[in-house]
């Protein structure tokens, strides 16, 4: 039970990095297309862009999945 | 030896205690009456072309038993016993389930109108699967075709999610329960989705996939529930009540997850349009700092032709006044002169006009100022007289 407390924590974290690093990307992408960009504030944002590009690829190219068997109530009875 | 004499009751438990060493037993038969009492009590008929058999059942441990009806061809698995108060034997039926294909598919249909009607098929209810699943439940059987394809595909798509592995046998006896207990052990995690699969097989084999206890366990989970059952053409129940179908379990596997290299594809065109927006916009801003650097040396050089003709203007002008002011001047001065001139009296003399003073030297304005000697200026000199008569006018 501690065990899964401790992975759903960890889990949350690296769920809302993925999803929400894709989200602020594809947000940053629309800013920069639709907007007229302010450029003092837009290439700190343009680096943040790049930034989340870059840590997205690396997560993206992990190869394994992890597998966990689980074993319901009545199959173990 | 004689025989025993049981009571009715010893003779009913007697049988009762053979029949069990039978254990459960399957029965094939079409059924040609079936009862349903209070919607709790199935009480059935099901015959062969020689002999007939009665069927007992509680409808809510039989699952799908609204899908049979007369004429059905189906198999019965209970135990036989004869009902110790009116020596009735009949079979206790654990499950009935359609036999062949013909009663299978009238099975479905019936249970799929049932079903549809209670709305558990309604699009509107659907969920749809995260974009970035990463915490994933599978039910399928251990090591099956269908396991092995799903774990494949989505290694092949994409990696780093955490796959939650309940197996369960997907055909037979034990399917539908353990496939329910595996649902609900899932959702007691916080899962993305769990995916539901097995690979193909006859309508008998995929039995589990349209059973009604399966659909409303999928019907009832907190997860989204994806399918992939049996090949491609195969639809089961279970299919039409999850959020998502998949045609086979590589296909669910597609579903679920983006191919990386399509996502690692995305990210790069977003960092490319990132960067060709932020030229552009580089370039934009610095054309218009060229364009504002034009403007202002086209103003400043406008300004500077318009204050040098100001000044000439200026100059222009004020000359212009300041002649006309001494023309002004002078013509006044020519006018003094003129007058002056006028007054002075060698002029008046030049007309004709003279001066006269007394010996006193006493101007001479009339005969009484005379006196005796008058001194009388002329233009060129003057005229010293004695005055002989005065006379007034």
């Amino acid at each position: 039970m501690v065990q899964y407390t401790h992975m759903s924590t960890t889990r949350k974290k690296t769920d809302a990095s993925l999803a929400k690093a894709f989200e602020e990307l594809e947000k940053i992408v629309a800013e920069f297309e639709t907007g007229d960009i302010d450029l003092e504030k837009g290439i700190p944002r343009f680096k943040q862009g790049l930034e989340l590009a870059a840590g997205l690829k690396k997560r993206l190219r992990e190869l394994e999945n992890e597998i966990e068997e689980i074993r319901s109530r009545s199959i173990e009875e | 030896m004689q025989n025993p004499i049981f009571s009715v009751s010893e003779f009913n438990e007697m049988l009762n205690f053979h029949l069990a060493q039978l254990g459960e037993v399957v029965v094939e038969g079409e059924i040609s009456r079936i009862d349903v009492s209070r919607g709790q009590w199935l009480f059935i008929t099901i015959k062969d072309e020689y002999a007939a058999v009665d069927v007992f059942g509680v409808a809510f441990q039989l699952s799908g038993w609204r899908a049979l009806e007369e004429g059905m061809k189906v198999h019965v698995y209970g135990v036989a016993s004869i009902h110790q108060r009116s020596g009735k034997f009949s079979i206790r039926a654990e499950r009935i389930v359609p036999a062949g294909e013909g009663a299978m598919k009238i099975a479905f249909e019936r249970l799929r109108s049932q079903l549809e009607k209670e709305g558990i098929f309604d699009i509107s209810r659907k969920r749809e699967t995260p974009r970035f699943p990463q915490h994933i439940g599978l039910v399928t059987a251990k090591g099956s075709q269908a396991y092995n394809d799903f774990i494949k595909v989505l290694k092949h798509r994409m990696g780093g999610m955490h796959i939650y592995f309940s197996a369960v046998s997907v055909q037979g006896v034990d399917a539908v329960d353990a496939i329910c207990a595996a649902l609900v052990e899932l959702n007691k995690r916080d899962l993305d989705v769990i995916i539901v699969c097995r690979g193909g097989g006859s309508m008998e084999d995929l039995a589990a996939f349209n059973d009604e206890k399966v659909v409303r366990a999928i019907f009832a989970s907190r997860a989204p529930v994806m399918t992939g059952v049996g090949h491609e053409g195969d639809v089961t129940l279970a299919d039409m009540v999850a959020d998502v179908r998949a045609s086979t379990p590589s296909n669910a596997a597609e579903l679920l997850v983006q191919e990386r290299a399509a996502l690692i594809q995305e990210v790069d065109s977003y960092c490319e349009q990132l960067y060709r927006t932020i030229c552009q916009q580089i370039i934009k801003k610095s054309h218009h700092v060229e364009y504002a650097q034009t403007i202002l040396a086209h103003k400043l050089q406008q300004t500077i032709i318009h204050m040098h003709q100001t000044i000439e203007l200026f100059l222009k002008i004020s000359n212009s006044m300041y002649r006309q002011k001494i023309r002004e001047k002078m013509g006044n001065i020519e006018q003094l002169e003129r007058l002056l001139t006028s007054f002075d009296p060698a002029h008046v003399l030049k007309r004709g006009f003279t001066i006269t003073r007394n010996e006193l030297g006493q101007l001479v304005r009339s005969i009484s100022s005379a006196g005796s000697q008058l001194q009388t200026i002329v233009t060129d000199g003057t005229i010293y007289s004695h005055v002989h008569h005065t006379k007034k006018n």
